[in-house]
């Protein structure tokens, strides 16, 4: 009994990052078409700039959060005005370049880290809240989830009251229709950019001292942003959080009672079978043109 | 107020304008008619910045659009209904008015608007908070125009406004296109429907594979031996 209660503890601050994850990466793929493959590399540089700055300069926490999203928020900004703006045209153009920019940054990340070494990165929340039932989730964790519900839920705000929001939505159901709206795509595209880097570099920052923080660590976060996203239904961003919460509690039930590989393989048969059977997800109602 | 002047466009090696020219007036209503394939919608998409043109000039008061971006170009009063209608189907029918008037910051102005909008659509008020895909055809078509006009343009593009829509529903449309040019707004119609565009425009155009095949009053087009057999089926 005491062991589901952690495990349901657990998984819902993976939902947080789960949702992070795969939000950006559908933000980025309903405006512009083009699937980020660099996005685990965004939430890599997201926890790198933590390690860097508050493990290693002694930077508060909050400060090398905010930092993180902001390099990495730069980092998306450049990538859509260097890497996918010229290729247009070309969408394959764009999903080729965002493969060379994720090695790049792995190998970046080796030469300032280092290969294998521990990159300790102490949580800047000590302490653990006890709950009922002997369930203890770290401070760490907790602040981790509380951001990301914020974050979730201010994205779920402007995408459903604001005028930005509906352009955003505009542009991912119909480039052209939202164009000769007055809607700038190109801006539109930017913004849909900064703000799904931002969200991986945050969730990046909130992963740090809670993971183990190496180069890859990247590779998990793409697989399991593929699965939610598919899942939930490519361009759906409800679906996309709904499949995040659904997943991470499989994952963790699987990996707590299994183990973590059996995880990651049945979610990619998962996806596999809601590719046949379903393709446009759970949430997802049509595919796109 | 719109002129356009030997204007080309082609996608890769396919040529759809080979010179198009042709002039809309101030508070005018005219109309480009032609078969399928024959460049209607290339027209009216090299006019508001979908397609870059290949050669040619297009002018809007002393404008000059070609070049420009589609939304700026939306900015200086040229609304697009495209072909197809294009609502936005997964947003609500007020949301899609709302996006109409993405250019403008007047609250005021844009509340007037989309009181005349429901005034005349009556269908839209009704169905404000449904999503724009669940309607009929026709009810997106009344949609798309009325998200148009939400822009508050001085120049209105429509494309095939009457495509796949009962007689009934396009007698309707007619009307609104009547009453919008009564609100001094010119209109540039793009139609198959050649009996319905020479009924409601002043001047017609006649579009065939890419070139201008005779242009006239209503009047004289209808009464000429071509379009009689080739576009009125009489
Ligand atoms: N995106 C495109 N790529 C390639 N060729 C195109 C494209 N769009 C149009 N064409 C070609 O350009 C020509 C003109 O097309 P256009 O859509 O302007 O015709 P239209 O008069 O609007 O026809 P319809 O009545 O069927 O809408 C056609 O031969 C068409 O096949
Ligand atoms: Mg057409």
């Amino acid at each position: 009994m005491e062991l589901v209660l952690q495990s349901i503890a657990n998984a819902l601050v993976q939902s947080g990052f789960f949702s992070l994850w795969a939000v950006g990466l559908v933000l980025i793929f309903g405006v512009m078409g083009i699937i980020n493959f660099a996005h685990g590399e965004m939430v890599m540089v997201g926890a790198y700039t933590v390690w860097l700055l508050y493990a290693g300069q002694g930077l508060p926490f909050p400060l090398a959060l905010l930092a993180a999203a902001l390099i990495v928020c730069l980092l998306g900004l450049c990538m859509e005005r260097f890497l996918f703006q010229p290729f247009r045209e070309n969408p394959l153009g764009g999903l080729i370049n965002s493969i060379g920019l994720l090695f790049i940054l792995q190998v970046l990340a080796v030469q300032i880290g280092g290969l294998g070494l521990m990159k300790h990165v102490p949580p800047a929340f000590p302490g653990t809240l006890e709950l009922p039932f002997e369930v203890r989730i770290p401070v760490q964790r907790a602040v981790a989830l509380v951001v990301s519900l914020g974050l979730l839920a201010a994205v779920g705000w402007l995408l459903t009251w604001t005028r930005l929001g509906w352009a955003l939505r505009a542009v991912s159901m119909d480039r052209e229709a939202a164009a000769l709206q007055g809607i700038s795509v190109r801006r539109i595209g930017m913004f849909a950019m900064g703000l799904g880097a931002a969200l991986a570099g945050t969730a990046g920052a909130l992963m740090a001292p809670l993971v183990r923080v190496e180069p890859y660590m990247g590779h998990a976060v793409i697989i399991t942003a593929f699965i939610v996203a598919i899942v939930g239904g490519i361009g759906s961003i409800r679906g996309a959080v709904l499949a995040a919460v659904l997943y991470a509690f499989f994952h963790t039930f699987v990996t707590t009672y299994y183990s973590g590989t059996l995880a990651t393989m049945l979610g990619l048969f998962i996806m596999l079978l809601v590719l046949v059977i379903k393709p446009t997800g759970l949430m997802g109602s049509r595919l796109r043109e | 107020m719109l002129r356009v002047d030997d204007v080309h466009v082609s996608y890769g090696k396919v040529a759809a304008l080979r010179g198009l020219s042709l002039r809309v007036e101030e508070g005018g209503f005219s109309a480009i008619i032609g078969s399928n394939g024959a460049g209607k919608s290339s027209a009216l998409r090299a006019i508001s910045g979908l397609v870059p043109i290949r050669g040619g000039e297009i002018h809007f008061g002393d404008q000059r659009l070609d070049g420009l971006s589609a939304d700026r170009i939306v900015r200086l009063g040229v609304a697009h209904v495209p072909e197809g209608r294009r609502v936005f189907k997964d947003l609500s029918v007020r949301e899609n008015l709302e996006l109409g008037a993405y250019t403008r910051r007047d609250r005021a102005g844009i509340n007037t608007d989309l009181e005349w909008v429901y005034q005349h659509l009556p269908r839209l008020k009704e169905r404000g908070g449904q999503q724009a895909g669940t309607m009929s055809g026709g009810e997106q078509q009344m949609l798309a125009i009325g998200r148009a006009l939400m822009a508050r343009p001085r120049l209105l593009l429509l494309d095939e406004p009457s495509l796949g829509l009962a007689p009934l529903i396009v007698q309707g449309i007619a009307r609104l296109l009547r009453e919008i040019q009564g609100r001094g707004i010119s209109i540039l119609l793009v139609e198959q429907n050649a009996e319905l565009a020479l009924e409601l425009v002043r001047y017609g155009y006649v579009l065939e594979t890419g070139s201008l095949r005779m242009q006239g009053t209503a009047v004289e087009l209808m009464g000429n031996e071509h379009v009689r057999k080739a576009y009125l089926g009489i």
